[in-house]
């Protein structure tokens, strides 16, 4: 037999080609981390790894049992997070994630009413990063996300909150800083932020216009944002822009004073989403989904 | 979130057998000790997953939803570990090979002789399997490899055609088919045949009820729930039904078994008899076994299209 915390060890050890590495990576000591491997092996009485003098490689036997490793790993760690959401759906408890500034600043009109109905529910807001890979396992570890609406796959339903203009954001000391209006045309051909590889490709083509370039900008800054926190720091030089709805745009630059927001009066506009997965089974997912419905229909009349 | 694994194959045999107790003797563990379990395992989650009844359980809607996840992450840790197992067997040189019905050794002989003439080094070992279930690859799970006819179609599963043989009709000796040489298709068609478990797969029970040919299920099915030879065997010499085998299995019968009777079906489609195992291990052992099945069938296939051209 063999535990959990050893199916990890051997995976990262795998991903990672080195056990110095992964025990980094693990913040284990190396020799416990190879201690543990070897432990593995002979549990499971066959050699799962060839150490040379510069890492390890899988034998063959390592390459057939690290596909069941992982797929251990993933339905436990699926199995877990649908505990959570059951034992919030459970004990009036609802976790909301988000994309840019905390969704009571960007949308107080939704979660402020949404909180007045629910005075005693446990409301928790997580800041996500970027989505990567499916949108499903992105929206894992929370109830319902707002933010502008990622992939959309099958099991995922989205409904629209409002719609917003894209604006630039850039350092005050951008050369595009001092314009007063700007059209899609004049940011085009400026070096972006890069978003990370993993990044779902059609999140970071809104952000970085490519709808209205055809293709990605020409070029983009050497480090990459995972979230928006990292995009805001490697906008802190001034080198590099973005697009993102509107309403962040302001408070990143109410926020940071060496931000400015300059909207796109041409940009095709964001729709600012919930976004949640079809399984989900909190029943203040309802009641949020219906205040949303309410909010979008005011400020349509308004 | 802290729950122990152990509770997760508790929780999913209590919730697949609807009552504690059978769950209970079927995880050999004692009645209050898998209840006082399922308690600690709902305290864990901080949410009820049962509803307990007088004559048994039922599951919480959040009980449904947990049941989906879990049964994912026990059938995902017992592939791990079968083939965990089946990579030990490989550094020990055994094979654990999986039949249906009829010891490989019986209806395969020459090839499982042969193999082992060339290969002593490597040790097979029979195990017996029930009927498979949609999922082969699970089916297959504490196998390395298996012959019998084919299975469902499943990725997780390579199958290699070791022959074609005819179908047969089993009946009981007091039945009104008994006494008959050979048999159609359509003098069978509207017999009753002997029902099969829930859990075997259907496109299997169906083929051995001779659904192929009709287009549909028998009109007339037993009670039986057979969900293993032994079982269809048993069931045919207490019921007025019939249901077929191949040829292979059908001559052994009357060796052991007194009141069924085996005849001949002239034009059914023939079974598949084929080599089985899992496209997701890497077994040497079974590569060699396979790499040797085929080599003597196309030795086979050779001599065959020698002898027509004589």
């Amino acid at each position: 037999m063999f535990s959990q915390g050893q199916l990890r060890y051997f995976v990262t050890v795998a991903e990672e080609g080195q056990i110095t590495r992964a025990a980094k990576r693990l913040h284990l000591a190396q020799p416990a981390l190879s201690q543990a491997i070897a432990q593995l092996e002979g549990e499971l009485g066959v050699e799962l790894l060839v150490r040379h003098p510069r890492g390890v490689t899988l034998t063959d036997a390592g390459e057939a049992f690290l596909v069941k490793a992982r797929a251990v790993l993933a339905a436990e760690a699926e199995t877990a997070q649908t505990a959570l959401a059951l034992r919030r759906a459970a004990s009036d408890a609802i976790a909301i994630g988000f994309v840019g500034p905390p969704p009571s600043l960007g949308c107080p009109e939704l979660f402020g009413a949404f909180e007045r109905c629910h005075p005693h529910a446990r409301i928790s807001f997580l800041d996500l990063p970027f989505p990567c890979g499916h949108t499903a396992d992105w929206l894992a570890g929370v109830d319902i996300a707002f933010c502008h609406a990622p992939v959309l796959e099958p099991g995922i339903c989205v409904q629209l909150v409002r719609v917003e203009p894209r604006a630039l954001v850039a350092h005050r000391c951008h050369a595009l800083a001092s314009y007063r209006r700007l059209a899609v045309s004049d940011v085009l051909d400026q070096t972006f932020v890069s978003y990370h590889p993993d990044v779902q490709p059609a999140w970071a083509a809104f952000h970085s216009l490519d709808d209205h370039r055809g293709g990605p900008p020409g070029q983009l800054t050497g480090d990459h944002a995972l979230s928006t926190l990292q995009m805001l720091g490697i906008m802190s030089s001034p080198g590099a822009i973005t697009t993102v709805p509107l309403g962040d745009a302001m408070l990143a630059s109410q926020v940071l004073p060496d931000i400015v927001a300059l909207p796109l009066e041409d940009a095709a506009p964001a729709a600012v989403s919930l976004v949640w997965r079809e399984d989900a089974s909190n029943p203040l997912l309802e009641d949020l989904l219906d205040v949303a419905k309410r909010v979008a229909r005011d400020e349509d009349e308004l | 979130m802290n729950f122990k694994r152990g509770h997760l194959l508790y929780f999913v045999t209590v919730a697949e057998t609807g009552q504690i107790t059978r769950a209970a003797r079927r995880l050999n563990v004692a009645q209050p000790a898998l209840s006082r379990a399922i308690t600690q395992l709902e305290s864990d989650l901080g949410f009820k997953l049962l509803e307990r009844h007088a004559r048994g359980v039922s599951l919480t809607p959040a009980g449904e939803t947990f049941l989906v996840k879990a049964r994912a992450a026990v059938s995902a840790w017992s592939d791990a570990l079968a083939t965990a197992q089946s990579m030990a067997r490989v550094r020990r040189g055994t094979i654990e090979f999986g039949f249906v019905g009829v010891p490989p050794g019986l209806d395969s002989p020459a090839l499982l002789e042969t193999f082992a003439q060339d290969y002593p080094e490597i040790d097979v070992c029979y195990r017996e399997l029930a009927f498979p279930s949609a999922l082969a690859g699970s089916w297959l799970a504490d196998v390395d490899v298996a012959v019998s006819h084919r299975p469902p179609i499943d990725p997780a599963v390579w199958t290699y055609v070791l022959r074609r043989e005819p179908r047969v009709v089993l009946v009981p000796s007091r039945h009104h088919l008994t006494g008959r040489g050979e048999l159609s298709v359509a003098e069978v068609l509207d017999e009753t045949f002997i029902g099969f478990d829930s859990s075997v797969d259907p496109g299997w029970a169906g083929f051995w009820s001779l659904d192929d040919h009709r287009g549909e299920s028998p009109r007339l099915v037993t009670a039986d729930r057979a969900s293993n030879p032994h079982e269809v065997l048993a069931a045919l010499t207490v019921r007025d039904a019939i249901t077929t085998v191949p040829a292979a299995v059908a001559s052994l019968i009357p060796e052991f078994l007194t009141g069924v009777v085996a005849i001949a079906l002239r034009d059914a489609g023939p079974a598949t008899i084929v080599m089985a195992g899992h496209t997701d291990r890497a077994n040497p052992l079974v590569a060699s076994l396979l790499d040797f099945a085929r080599a003597s069938g196309d030795a086979a296939r050779a001599a065959a299209a020698v002898a027509r051209l004589r």
